[in-house]
């Protein structure tokens, strides 16, 4: 790896420690802001467990984000877009339901993390089959089926949340907009960490074929990229890490979007250098977020990261998306 | 060392066969492969790279069929070039040839002399997309002549229409490039819409009719004849010549 990207890398690195530091320090008591080491252990492991956990969450995402868009080749693809973070929440809602059928009651303390698992990777199924009913992963089937499948969950998510007593609130509440499970599960917490670990050396030990799936598929195969297997093997490693944010957080939009484009204008589009790199940005935005929700204190009670994600993920990718049209970006898509 | 198609026929879709029972020997040199539009010339560059499966008959090198290679294994032995090269991220001139390099030894080497060959070394760092078609057609030359760069045993390249949005002079330049390659042993299969070029570069020509079968397949001598080509495309080929230089020339009837 030459100078240059590892110099970003240490920079986003120390990003992070910044990021991380700041969660630790920051909290809202009666409504002022404090900056203060937490002098009582139990509120440290709370602050470190947000940390690390916020950190999972918008790793995950973003790692997921650059291995989605490269084997789709499309700017748009990312998590939420085919399908995943919905099939995902829809296994959590299912789950929920069955939950309450046989207590009666709605549990939203315990980190759902089989159903989230099976959700995702049910939809990311059912996505990968139905698009290669044509032969082949043709990446715009991917992205449509995708679309689709995602509205069906959302409808589905709907359906069950009607089902529950009140409209299913409590369950609404976590499950439209993500936030940051409150339970410090240190075993879940250790296997999307684990994940993640695997799939930044995935990422970079195909960098060169991921680099070249860039080209049009002929082209891509005659140099010896095997498109299919890698497409498939990117398809469930970024399946496996979407469920594991939406198991930590719920579901969490733009992260997975937004961070491979940053990265992508910062770094170039070399994958060995992106995902890391990309990896890295999204601890620090999702550790930020976390300590931005910390921080104040609204009426309603805390406000979920994913609100804050999307009110500033939203915006920042139409300044990109402006932006990176002007610098020749524009080459998106057409190949 | 030998490209074979033994008996091969092709559809995209059951009801129709783009190729039929296509019987042919292509040896080291150049093997220019002309018809009319729909004949079956590009699907023809596809099953020689394996990356669509004859519906009848095999494609073989060295009587290993190709789809039969390993990915890596046929990398190294074939390579193709597209109508025209495209990539979906912003990658430089540079980091495209060395895509080429995928499956090869790492050689910066071979990726700066590729550059070199199709006079881009100078564009190096712009990226692809930036370039015009006719420069990103040369730099999709350059990734070919990168993968095949110090393969040993049989080599192939694979062309299609690779100068259609050439300058003269870059076609000429790149005509010579291929010729210089088949000097060095690789078999090279080029799809051409012009007669010309074909005429110019190919030690021997595979003519495709309309219907996907060998209309002819023979020393360039005997298919670049006008009345070979004007049963094949349909309109009266005539051959002008001037100071050592011929060409030929499509007119109406009468």
């Amino acid at each position: 790896m030459k100078a240059r990207p590892v110099l970003l890398i240490v920079v986003a690195a120390f990003g992070v420690m910044l990021a991380s530091a700041l969660r630790l320090l920051v909290s809202n008591v009666d409504g002022g802001l404090i900056l203060a080491w937490p002098g009582d252990p139990t509120i440290l492991s709370i602050r470190l467990w947000s940390a690390i956990a916020s950190g999972l969450v918008g790793g995950s995402l973003a790692a997921s984000g650059v291995l989605l868009q490269s084997v789709m080749r499309n700017p748009l693809a990312g998590p939420s877009l085919l399908g995943m973070t919905a099939g995902a929440a829809l296994g959590v809602a299912i789950a929920t339901y069955i939950t309450f059928l046989y207590s009666g009651t709605i549990v939203m303390h315990r980190a759902p993390v089989v159903a989230a698992v099976i959700g995702a990777l049910a939809s990311l199924g059912i996505v990968v089959l139905l698009a290669s009913w044509r032969g082949g992963l043709d990446p715009v089937s991917v992205v449509l089926i995708g679309l689709v499948i995602s509205v069906l969950c959302g409808a589905l998510i709907l359906l069950v949340q009607h089902l529950l007593p009140d409209g299913g609130l409590a369950f609404a509440q976590r499950w439209t907009m993500g936030s940051i499970t409150q339970e410090r599960a240190w075993g879940l917490a250790a296997g999307v960490g684990g994940l993640l670990v695997v799939s930044l050396v995935f990422g970079m030990w195909l960098g060169p074929s991921l680099d070249a799936a860039s080209m049009s598929d002929d082209e891509a195969r005659s140099v010896g990229v095997e498109l299919g297997r890698l497409r498939l093997a990117c398809l469930l490693i970024a399946g496996l890490l979407t469920a594991g944010s939406v198991a930590l957080a719920g579901p969490i939009g733009f992260v997975g979007l937004i961070c491979p484009h940053i990265a992508r204008s910062i770094a170039g589009p070399s994958h060995r250098t992106l995902i890391v790199l990309s990896t890295l940005l999204g601890v620090s935005m999702l550790v930020l977020g976390e300590s931005l929700v910390a921080a104040i204190r609204l009426p309603g009670g805390r406000l979920p990261v994913g609100v804050v994600m999307a009110l500033v993920g939203g915006p920042a990718f139409l300044i990109l998306l402006r932006k990176g049209f002007a610098s020749g970006f524009d080459s998106w898509g057409r190949a | 060392m030998t490209l074979r198609f033994d008996n091969v026929s092709f559809a995209y879709h059951k009801s129709c066969d783009v190729l039929r029972e296509i019987d042919v020997e292509c040896r080291p040199g150049i093997t220019a492969i002309i018809g009319p539009n729909g004949a079956g010339k590009s699907t023809l560059l596809r099953l020689a790279c394996g990356l669509n499966t004859p519906r009848a008959g095999n494609v073989s090198l060295d009587r290993t069929s190709v789809t039969a290679f390993s990915a890596p294994q046929r990398a190294q032995r074939i390579a193709f070039i597209p109508q025209r090269s495209r990539v979906a991220m912003p990658f430089t001139v540079q980091a495209f040839v060395r895509f080429g390099r995928l499956r090869c030894s790492s050689s910066e080497g071979a990726v700066a002399r590729a550059l070199e060959a199709v006079e881009l070394d100078d564009q190096r760092d712009r990226p692809l997309h930036e370039l015009s078609v006719g420069q990103q057609q040369r730099a999709g030359v350059a990734r070919a002549i990168a993968q095949l760069d110090g393969a040993t045993g049989s080599r192939v390249l694979l062309a299609d229409e690779p100068t259609s949005a050439m300058d003269p002079a870059h076609r000429l330049m790149v005509g010579e490039v291929f010729q210089s390659l088949a000097n060095t042993g690789v078999t090279i299969l080029l799809s051409s819409h012009d007669l010309n070029e074909a005429n110019a570069l190919a030690d021997r020509v595979l003519l495709l009719s309309g219907d996907g079968t060998v209309a002819a397949h023979a020393e360039r001598e005997r298919v670049m004849e006008p009345g070979v080509l004007s049963r094949a495309f349909g309109v009266e080929m005539r051959r002008l010549r001037d100071q050592g230089v011929e060409a030929l020339v499509p007119t109406r009837n009468g």
